[in-house]
């Protein structure tokens, strides 16, 4: 794995998804790549998100009771926050379309490989430096 | 006997024996049947009229004593039956007779005939009495025309008086048929005294040879005695009865020779009696103008002769010689006349004559002859009557030829067919006729006609035969029958028993004559029976269906059918007719398909499956309660019993209802079987089977539905499903953090350099996607199972994907190496990430089945817009008989010895399914121990089916 160094400051990702393990494991990776990771395991804190927005969000399809579809909708409407990439992810693989659909960038199947997170993220937001 | 033919008898019986209700109501005739053993077995009422007793009477009872016969005073006795009987020829004994009946002394023609099937003797009887005197007064009128020129001739050329005497009394009795001829003349000394002469005719002289003896000693006075009252009167006398009109001494010998009448008449010489010729019949005679009229022309013709021998005393001068050449030109000019005479009345007699020469040949026939017969005198030309084969097979030769040897003959009544014996003509009819056959003889004796007169009974034998026939087979069908018919009194005691009874309960017919009824009849069943025959008896002409049991001759109880007609009040029946079969075998049959019904009523109720039968026109034959739960039909709807308002009702809870009554019609139409579902607006689902009900014959008896409430397993299998999506997902949740956990783990360890915690951290997350793996099998079959799987179709090139997916698997394998053959060059239409599984399944089989072998070979091609990919091993195969088993669910092939192999079994199932769902097919060739293809080919574009978004709703809430 080789590290480039970059000028750009940390990217910053946005980690949501119900299960803390997942959100925890999915963090290490990231950081470990040199990537700023906020995360949350409620959808509401996503509405409510200001200022400090995130260059990409991981998000859970179905968070507890908030339908990621309906997050991502809101966030590629409004204009503040129509710039973050959304990269959805579920356990589901038959969902990809529906992913589409909402105006989700991408789309990632659990359980993935480090190296498709990674790759996706590469692709939308570049490497962490 | 099949069913239809049984019933067939039995209408044609039923038919019969109302026509027999009619024929016996009309039957003039006497009809008896007669068994073998000669006992009367069936007398009909006019039989028992002639004979004047009861009917009943006569049953059972043997022919000879019911019905004495004689002929010619001979009397027909039981061997004369036998000897007839033994030839075969009953009806050798057809013919005419006389029968004594009570007071009456009747003339009968009695025929007898054989009923083959039934070997029974058929008499028919018929009271010709009166005709037979009819005919005989015709016969005497006959008689007199030949007669009289007998006569003539005879007193003409007699030598003497008593020569003519002798003759014209011989004439006299043999044309009359009288038996005893007497010559009385007039004593020329005493006046007034008549003295009897030895000029005898008696047709049997030992018999009245007493009568002869004491009349010849009596001498009588004018007007004593029937000669004196002859004398007295100079008339003709008759008497009927010998002890007022004769005297007491030849009275009494009259009597005992039989005599019963006489006549006498006198002899006239211009106006004066000379003689009186008197004659006795063993038959009364009765007196007549013909007899009258021939008497007087006779006794003329004798005074003419007495005169004659007077005057030729007289003139003694005269030659004999001359006188006699003189009287014989009188006398033929006398025959001449008469000839004439007799021969117009013979042509213009109504009756049929026919005279024929002695040597058979006919001489003449008159008009009515020619009638009768429809042929001429000149077409029956070198007919002899004597040589007529038929005749003789008629049996009747021997009377002709006694009328041809010189005796007057009655010949009995034959059928006549004369196309038999007559050359060349057509068309013409059998006749019945009776014949009567009387010779005319010279003054020696010698015959020199024979004059035979016919009578035409055609008609009246054509309605006997007609009867004969009718009543034949109506006994036929009674006797063939299965049903036995009985005639009881209202008492119930059996009058008649046909013999088919045998058949039905093991009895003769004899054997139940005049016993009662009752105690044949099942205990259980008697009071039934009573009162269903005290109904019978209120129901004049009625009618009364009834089934019990008799005891059948074997011990056995056999069940009846019975169908009793009141014919209490019908003339000549006068008894309870009863039709019985036995129904033992039916009543069998009906209790176990009682049984069986109520067997199947019972299944059907408690069946937990709602059974409706329709008939063939869509109508509601049969349900039970579980059908009408399961419809939520209301009890009150099902009591109206119509169909529409069920329909209407039934639709009305239906999702698609359109969909339903056009299905239904069509399955009606079509006599298919059925299956499929049944959405409710309420939520509830019923399975519905349904089959036509066709008879073994094709006929069509209409439909069977069956419901079977699938709601809840419909709702548990949800359920289930959803269960296994959801715990799927789960399970997908930490496995998820376990993989991220561990390469974050392995990454770290990388850093440090320890190689063996990298290794080992590899191995895990190996595991962790095999893990993935299954729960990703898991899904899938549940998905496919219920018809959620999601398919997310694209343009994408296939030779690509074929590339990568090879390219992924070699990085997993050290061992084989995956070679890829061929191109397709060709953009897929489809499910890619579907379409990949399918080919990653297959050459994951292929390296897992293959341990010992280093090489996969995959090839791929395409065909008229289909693309094939094989993917090929050289492992352990898959024997024959398990290669079409391998896509079914749960299939694992086992290795050789007992070797396993991991997995659910459910792979090559999933792909299967996802290749039929891909609108194409998966196939696999191999052979143990050489290796295995496994093959899917697609079509480049295919249409998929409406897919429900409903469930990738469902998909994405599990997360």
């Amino acid at each position: 794995m080789k590290k480039n160094q970059t000028l750009n400051k940390h990217k910053k990702i946005l980690v949501a998804d119900d299960d803390p393990a997942i959100v925890e494991s999915i963090t290490l990776i990231l950081e470990e790549f040199g990537y700023h990771v906020d995360s949350t395991v409620d959808g509401e804190t996503i509405y409510k998100m200001e200022k400090t927005y995130p260059d990409l969000l991981l998000l859970d399809i179905w968070m507890s009771g908030q339908d990621g579809r309906e997050i991502c909708k809101y966030l590629k409407k409004k204009e503040l926050t129509k710039h973050i990439h959304i990269i959805m992810i579920s356990a589901s693989r038959d969902i990809a379309q529906s992913a589409k659909e909402s105006g989700a960038d991408d789309f990632l199947a659990k359980p993935f490989e480090m190296e498709a997170l990674l790759d996706k993220i590469d692709k939308y937001i570049g490497k962490a430096r | 006997m099949a069913k239809e033919n049984q019933d067939e008898v039995i209408v044609d019986l039923r038919k019969s024996l109302a026509w027999l209700d009619l024929v016996l109501a009309t039957l003039q005739e006497g009809v008896l049947t007669l068994e073998k053993d000669l006992k009367i077995h069936f007398a009909n009422d006019a039989i028992a009229d002639i004979l004047d007793v009861n009917r009943i009477f006569l049953l059972g009872i043997p022919l000879w004593k019911a019905l004495p016969l004689s002929q010619n005073g001979k009397i027909l006795k039981k061997r004369d039956y036998r000897k007839a009987l033994e030839k075969n020829d009953a009806h050798s004994l057809s013919g005419n007779y006389t029968l004594e009946s009570g007071e009456k002394t009747l003339t009968v023609d009695v025929v007898f005939g054989y009923i083959p099937k039934i070997e029974q003797i058929v008499v028919v009887v018929r009271d010709i009495t009166k005709q037979t005197q009819d005919e005989k007064a015709l016969a005497q009128e006959t008689a007199f025309v030949r007669l009289q020129p007998q006569v003539a001739t005879t007193a003409n050329e007699s030598e003497s008086i008593e020569e003519a005497m002798n003759t014209c009394i011989k004439l006299v009795c043999v044309y009359m048929g009288w038996s005893v001829g007497h010559v009385y003349i007039v004593n020329k000394d005493v006046s007034g005294e008549l003295v009897p002469t030895n000029i005898w005719y008696l047709k049997n002289p030992k018999h009245f040879s007493t009568f002869r003896r004491i009349t010849e000693t009596v001498k009588l006075q004018k007007g004593l005695d029937l000669p004196g009252k002859v004398f007295a009167t100079a008339n003709p006398v008759w008497i009927n009865n010998v002890y007022k009109d004769l005297h007491t001494s030849r009275a009494k010998q009259a009597k005992e020779a039989g005599i019963k009448g006489g006549i006498a008449f006198p002899v006239l010489t211009r106006d004066e009696v000379v003689a009186v010729l008197e004659f006795f019949s063993t038959e009364i005679i009765e007196p007549n103008d013909s007899i009258h009229k021939v008497m007087t022309h006779i006794g003329t013709q004798l005074g003419r002769v007495i005169e004659r021998s007077r005057s030729e005393k007289e003139r003694m001068k005269l030659s004999r010689e001359q006188a006699a050449r003189a009287e014989a030109e009188a006398a033929k000019q006398q025959i001449q006349l008469s000839e004439i005479r007799h021969r117009t009345m013979i042509e213009q007699s109504p009756l049929s004559i026919q005279i024929l020469s002695p040597d058979g040949t006919t001489l003449q026939v008159n008009k009515a002859w020619e009638k009768l017969w429809g042929v001429t005198l000149s077409q029956i030309a070198g007919y002899n009557m004597l040589k007529d084969k038929q005749l003789e097979d008629l049996g009747i030769m021997p009377h002709i030829q006694k009328g041809f040897a010189g005796k007057a003959t009655v010949i009995p009544a034959v059928k006549y067919e004369p196309e038999k014996t007559i050359k060349n003509v057509k068309n013409i009819p059998p006749r019945w006729v009776r014949a009567f056959i009387y010779p005319v003889k010279d003054e020696k004796g010698k015959i020199q006609e024979v004059v035979l007169i016919h009578e035409d009974i055609s008609k009246q034998r054509q309605n006997a035969e007609k009867l004969k026939e009718s009543e034949e087979r109506f006994r036929t069908l009674i006797e063939q029958s299965t049903d036995a018919i009985q005639l009881i009194n209202p008492k119930g005691e059996i009058l008649y028993t046909s013999d088919s009874i045998k058949k039905v309960l093991g009895y003769t017919a004899e054997e139940l004559h005049g016993l009662g009824v009752a105690p044949f009849i099942h205990p259980d069943d008697l009071t039934y029976f009573s009162e269903k025959i005290k109904e019978l008896i209120k129901k004049p002409r009625g009618q009364v269906t009834m089934q019990y049991r008799v005891k059948h001759k074997n011990g056995t109880w056999a069940w009846l059918e019975t169908t009793g007609v009141n014919h209490l009040t019908t003339p000549n029946i006068n008894a309870l007719v009863g039709t019985f079969r036995n129904i033992t075998t039916r009543k069998k049959y009906e209790e176990e398909l009682r049984y069986q019904k109520s067997l199947l009523e019972a299944q059907r109720e408690v069946s937990p499956e709602g059974v409706l039968v329709v008939s063939p026109d869509g109508k509601m034959v049969s349900y039970n309660k579980r059908f009408v739960q399961m419809w939520k039909f209301s009890e009150d709807l099902m009591a109206k019993g119509q169909d529409e308002l069920a329909l209407q009702d039934a639709t009305q809870k239906l999702i698609d209802p359109k969909k339903f009554i056009k299905r239904v019609k069509e399955l009606y139409k079509n006599h298919q079987p059925s299956y499929e579902e049944l959405y409710f607006k309420d939520g509830s689902i019923l399975d519905r089977y349904g089959s036509p009900i066709v008879g073994e014959d094709g006929t069509d008896y209409g439909y069977v539905w069956f419901f079977q409430d699938v709601t809840q397993r419909k709702l548990l299998e949800r359920q289930k499903d959803d269960f296994i999506s959801i715990a799927s997902h789960e399970l997908k949740t930490p496995v998820t953090s376990i993989k991220s956990f561990a390469q974050v783990l392995q990454l770290k360890f990388k850093k440090e350099g320890n190689s063996k915690a990298v290794e080992l951290l590899g191995k895990m997350d190996a595991q962790v996607n095999k893990l993935t793996h299954l729960i990703g099998d898991l899904l899938d079959v549940t998905k496919l199972e219920s018809g959620r799987v999601q398919f997310n179709e694209n343009n994408f090139s296939f030779d690509d994907l074929v590339f990568e997916l090879v390219e992924e698997m070699q990085r997993t394998t050290e061992k084989h190496t995956i070679i890829l053959e061929g191109k397709t060059k060709k953009k897929m239409y489809g499910d890619k990430e579907r379409i990949g599984q399918v080919l990653t399944n297959l050459l994951s089989n292929a390296i897992k089945y293959s341990p010992h072998t280093d090489k996969i070979m995959v090839h791929s091609s395409v065909d008229k817009g289909i693309v094939t990919v094989c993917v090929q091993d050289f492992g352990v195969g898959i024997p024959k008989e398990k290669q079409n088993k391998v896509f079914e669910r749960f299939f694992r092939v086992s290795g050789p010895g007992k070797d396993t192999y991991p997995g659910l079994g459910l792979g090559l199932y999933i792909s299967s399914e996802i290749i039929k769902r891909q609108g194409g097919r998966i196939w696999v060739e191999s052979k143990v121990g050489k290796g295995s293809i496994f093959c899917f080919s697609l079509p480049l574009r295919h249409r998929l089916k409406n897919q429900k978004n409903e469930l990738v709703e469902e998909e994405i809430k599990h997360g």
